[in-house]
């Protein structure tokens, strides 16, 4: 305790900066390709024209519902209103393949209710986890896919007019977690009191309501029309809005539906800033209101701060009060709207517990301790090992799923500020070269453990290989013969060719794939320096445009878009730059990078998950592998899931994360 | 003695308002913000956030102001209404993480110095009254390892081996199952049960400096005159030993007095991090790393004004331990 002065903290704080940077983030996802779409009975066709209605009537009457032993208690003390009385009219039905298709969860069953799931978080609020496990969107697809697409919070929907007109019900008799009816009323206040409040919204409605999910795509317009049915319009077709509500970058209700009567007291419509201003200055407020509403107000991803708790929504969990800063916790929300084909209302599980650690690496050898039921986000490949030795002593076991967002890849920065190596890279020769070098199969053997597959579908067959004369052959005929004392290629300019690759060491196979790079590109004469920093100054480093190259992975698979337009970002950070902001900054980018934004355009009209959607899904990756706008490493890598051997309804195949999304069906057995 | 009490605490005034100004605007010194940490959370976990959607947070979170008008927000909050301000990371205002948090820590920091000087103090006694013998050489063998190691370093070494070994999670202050648990007998044992380990292994950290400092100190009060003349009236060997050297052997303890209470709230980072205690230390460094300037700018500023204060009383208990001892000014 001697030598303790506040700089000393602040040394020590630029140490362990410097020093663990990289792995204080929870490992995020690489991934594979959309899984081998289960043939399911109503895929696409869904949207188009007539009304949905939630499938599969409840396979009981209404008074065959049933609840929670804890909850009966509490109807029984009359604290709570009978299960009939808290369900919507129409609850939604949970059976074999409705949140995770049959081919992932084959043995699924009606749970049993009860117990307490025991989870841990590494970033103080932010439990992704269980963030994932309690959205609730507009729309439930299975796992996260467009197959079996269905109304979630909402009852029906109706798409009209070319892909322009969606028409949407709400459950008639759905509740919000502290009792109130979810009604337009709640539609109303988002689209006109929220997103059309400049203070609140400066730049109006977010872009899931503009065409093409463009800031620069037409506004769509929200109609009442009864207390029930909204209608929102655009003016152009937009068929990809109903993906938009449902699942791409982890939408929730909130973009739509949010709950009027309680943030109405935030709001300076509703009440006057003499009423707000005490509690507004604890936070050191006079007369930003706006301030206090964001506070006050909960998104889907703001489920796990504390200041959410009793937070009126419609998830099968909600923030509880802990009386522990280090501990988060979650309990069943009695008005939650979904039942399983029993007629049992969800969630099994009563309760979730996080508690705080300060490490990821802490969360790992808890979850070897046997004190965590449940992990997905921080758990990584390289521990599989250390998985299995400890499975059975703590009473957990591994899943192998997949990744949603895809693999590292190699990102080579075409639009760097430095005229030889913009020259260079940006001949299409060169990124096969650098294509053609990489050992795949090593890098496959050696860092994903043979879970992992050659990147067919962004790189093709032909440069996935490994095929050093062909590089080195690509390479000359480009004219880069002249090689200095150490073998390394020189640009036209005389200088050598030394590339400078920084990462932030975002997942645990970005820094190996790195180092393994370097040495395959040193073989055909190019000079890779690599050099890992910190992970948020990477991501201020890569948008201002001041790296060379990088690894990083990216969501490419779970986001059909992020392959083909959202790939320029990542072959030239001012094309992209230029495109956002419509030419104002940045650099214009060249037609094969404009194509990308064209084909997008076009996906986003069509109805989400049709025939015609997937043609453009494939004129995407194609359009991918002809231009090699960066370098995908591999694809379908595994991803290690664990939880307790008690759990039920944990699928067995696809996405990870869709195991994680489908909280509300896993159940202690 | 009022006098230069007083004009200390005047001095104190300037010293802050700089240092205020130091903490706040180092905390904004690099590029980005708490918002754009934030966004970089969320799309690591899959979350998409537009540039619209990150503009909106700025101004919600109220960091499109101007820096010296937020310093001046933050700087009047605490000045005229005792605010500390709002964490942006935690979404509550920073007295409320800072009052949850600085219990546990000065529990744990308090007994881990006591826990050491109760160690420290006699060693470094023994090894300077039994000087190159063999206890002495073997507490300064041990002595220097204890230097030399860093206590993360043994925080890490010690919770694998509870957990191979023993199979204990050594991890935070308490078990699973009393995390949320109200607070209970059965729950302050397990708190028992949790709290041993840190408190040595923050304990430790200091001892072996302890001992080196006692045992040299001492050495040289031994060989002084007085001790021999004291020695030579016939004192009996203890009562010398504790009347007078060990007085003057332990000065330097209470002159750090200055370091140790800033110690006590701001623990000691790297162990609690590895123990996952959940104390002030880690907090620290979180708000330094998210950028969220309100809660790290407070901490560093109480942290330097307990290290002005701490080094005011360092100098009056000096002063009543050591007669010796005089302010410089007064005595003329």
């Amino acid at each position: 305790m001697f030598k303790r002065y506040w700089w000393s903290i602040l040394i020590v704080v630029a140490m362990v900066l410097s020093a663990c940077g990289g792995q204080a983030t929870p490992a995020p996802a690489p991934a594979k390709a959309e899984p081998t779409k289960a043939p399911v009975a109503e895929p696409t066709k869904a949207p188009v024209a007539e009304p949905t209605k939630a499938p599969a009537a409840p396979a009981a009457p209404p008074s065959k519902y049933s609840e929670a032993p804890i909850l009966a208690e509490l109807v029984k003390a009359g604290k709570l209103p009978p299960v009939d009385q808290r369900l919507p009219e129409v609850p939604f039905v949970v059976d074999k393949g409705v949140l995770i298709s049959e081919k992932d969860l084959p043995d699924w069953e009606p749970g049993k209710y009860g117990g307490t799931l025991r989870v841990g978080h590494s970033v103080a609020n932010w439990a992704p986890d269980i963030f994932v496990m309690m959205d609730e969107a507009v729309f439930q697809g299975q796992g996260i896919s467009m197959d079996g697409i269905r109304p979630n919070v909402i009852e029906s929907y109706k798409v009209e007019n070319d892909n322009k007109d969606f028409t949407f019900k709400i459950r008639k008799g759905l509740r919000w977690s502290d009792g109130t009816p979810v009604t337009t009323e709640d539609v109303r206040f988002t689209f006109e009191d929220m997103y059309g409040n400049d203070k609140l919204y400066p730049n109006g409605v977010p872009n899931e309501f503009r065409v093409g999910f463009s800031v620069k795509g037409e506004k769509g317009t929200t109609t009442i029309i009864d207390d029930y049915t909204f209608k929102i319009s655009f003016p152009k077709p937009y068929g990809g809005f109903i993906r938009n509500l449902w699942i791409e970058g982890w939408k929730g209700y909130t973009l739509a539906i949010n709950p009027a009567h309680y943030l109405k007291k935030f709001h300076i419509k509703y009440t006057k800033l003499e009423e707000m201003q005490p509690e507004m200055a604890k936070m050191n407020l006079k007369d930003e209101w706006w301030q206090y509403f964001a506070q006050k107000r909960c998104q889907n991803w703001d489920m796990t701060n504390p200041r959410c708790v009793d937070f009126p929504g419609l998830y099968p969990w909600i923030p509880k009060a802990s009386g522990n800063p280090s501990v988060l916790m979650w309990e069943r929300n009695p008005y939650y709207f979904k039942v399983d084909s029993k007629g049992q209302q969800l969630p099994y599980i009563d309760k979730i517990v996080s508690q705080q650690v300060e490490n990821v690496e802490m969360l790992n050898l808890k979850l070897l301790a046997g004190d965590i039921d449940f992990m997905r986000e921080s758990t990584g490949l390289v521990k599989i090992p250390l998985y299995k030795e400890n499975e059975q002593k703590a009473g957990f076991r591994v899943v192998l799923t997949d990744m949603h967002v895809d693999s590292s890849g190699l990102r080579l920065n075409q639009t760097f500020d430095d005229a030889d190596w913009r020259k260079v890279v940006r001949d299409i020769r060169f990124r096969r070269a650098v294509s053609l070098a990489i050992n795949r199969k090593e890098l496959i053997e050696n860092v994903y453990y043979g879970y992992a597959s050659l990147p067919l579908e962004l790189v093709g067959e032909e440069y996935s290989k490994f095929d050093v004369a062909a590089a080195n052959k690509l390479l000359d005929e480009m004219g880069l013969t002249q090689k200095n004392a150490d073998g390394i290629r020189l640009y036209p300019s005389g200088k050598p060719i030394e590339i400078l690759l920084e990462h932030g060491a975002h997942a645990p196979d970005i820094a190996p794939v790195a180092d393994l790079t370097a040495q395959y590109l040193k073989v055909i004469g190019l000079k890779v320096t690599v050099k890992q920093i910190d992970p948020s100054l990477w991501g201020t480093k890569w948008a201002a445009n001041q790296i060379q190259a990088t690894v990083m992975w990216s969501h490419d698979r779970g986001w059909d878009n992020d392959a083909v337009s959202g790939s320029v970002y990542r072959a030239g950070v001012l094309w992209s730059d230029w495109v956002n902001t419509e030419g104002k900054q940045g650099e214009e980018p060249p037609d094969w990078a404009k194509k990308a934004y064209e084909i997008d355009a076009r996906r986003w009209q069509v109805v989400s998950g049709s025939d015609e959607y997937k043609k453009i899904v494939a004129e995407g990756t194609a359009w991918c592998r002809a231009n090699l706008p960066y370098i995908n490493f591999v694809e379908n890598v595994k991803y290690p899931m664990v939880v307790s051997q008690k759990m039920g309804n944990v699928p067995q195949s696809g996405f990870a994360i869709a195991a994680n999304f489908s909280g509300e069906q896993l159940f202690f057995k | 003695m009022l006098l230069y009490i007083i004009r200390r605490l005047l001095m104190l005034i300037p010293i802050l308002i700089l240092m205020s100004m130091v903490a706040f605007f180092l905390i904004e010194l690099p590029p980005g913000d708490y918002v754009s940490f934030r966004i970089q959370q969320l799309k690591m976990s899959g979350v998409e956030v537009s540039e619209d959607e990150a503009q909106r947070l700025m101004i919600q979170f109220g960091l499109d102001k101007p820096l010296p008008l937020r310093y001046w927000q933050w700087v009047s909050g605490i000045v005229l209404r005792g605010n500390w301000g709002w964490s942006l990371q935690w979404n509550k205002s920073v007295n409320e993480i800072l009052s949850e948090r600085i219990p546990m820590t000065m529990v744990i920091s308090f007994s881990a110095l006591i826990f050491s000087w109760m160690i420290a103090v006699p060693i470094g006694i023994y090894s300077a009254t039994h000087k190159y013998s063999i206890g002495d050489y073997l507490f300064t063998f041990l002595g220097f390892i204890g230097v030399a190691t860093p206590g993360f370093l043994l925080a890490l070494i010690m919770a694998w081996l509870l957990f191979t070994q023993l199979g204990f999670s050594a991890l935070g202050l308490f078990s699973k199952e009393y995390l949320d648990a109200p607070w209970s007998w059965a729950k302050f044992v397990d708190l028992l049960k949790h709290l041993w380990l840190p408190l040595i292994l923050v304990g430790l950290s200091n001892t072996a400096g302890t001992i080196r400092v006692v045992r040299n100190n001492l050495l040289d009060e031994l060989n002084k005159q007085y001790v021999i003349t004291a020695r030579a009236k016939g004192l009996s060997e203890w009562k010398l030993l504790f009347k007078y050297p060990v007085r003057m052997a332990i000065n330097p303890l209470l002159s750090t007095v200055s370091w140790v209470l800033p110690g006590l709230v701001s623990s000691t980072v790297l162990i609690d991090i590895v123990l996952s205690l959940q104390t002030v230390g880690p907090v620290l460094l979180r708000a330094t790393l998210a950028q969220d300037m309100y809660l790290a700018g407070s901490i560093v500023l109480i942290l330097s004004a307990l290290t002005v204060i701490g080094a005011l009383i360092g100098d009056i208990l000096l002063v009543l331990v050591d007669p010796r001892i005089r302010f410089g000014r007064l005595a003329k």
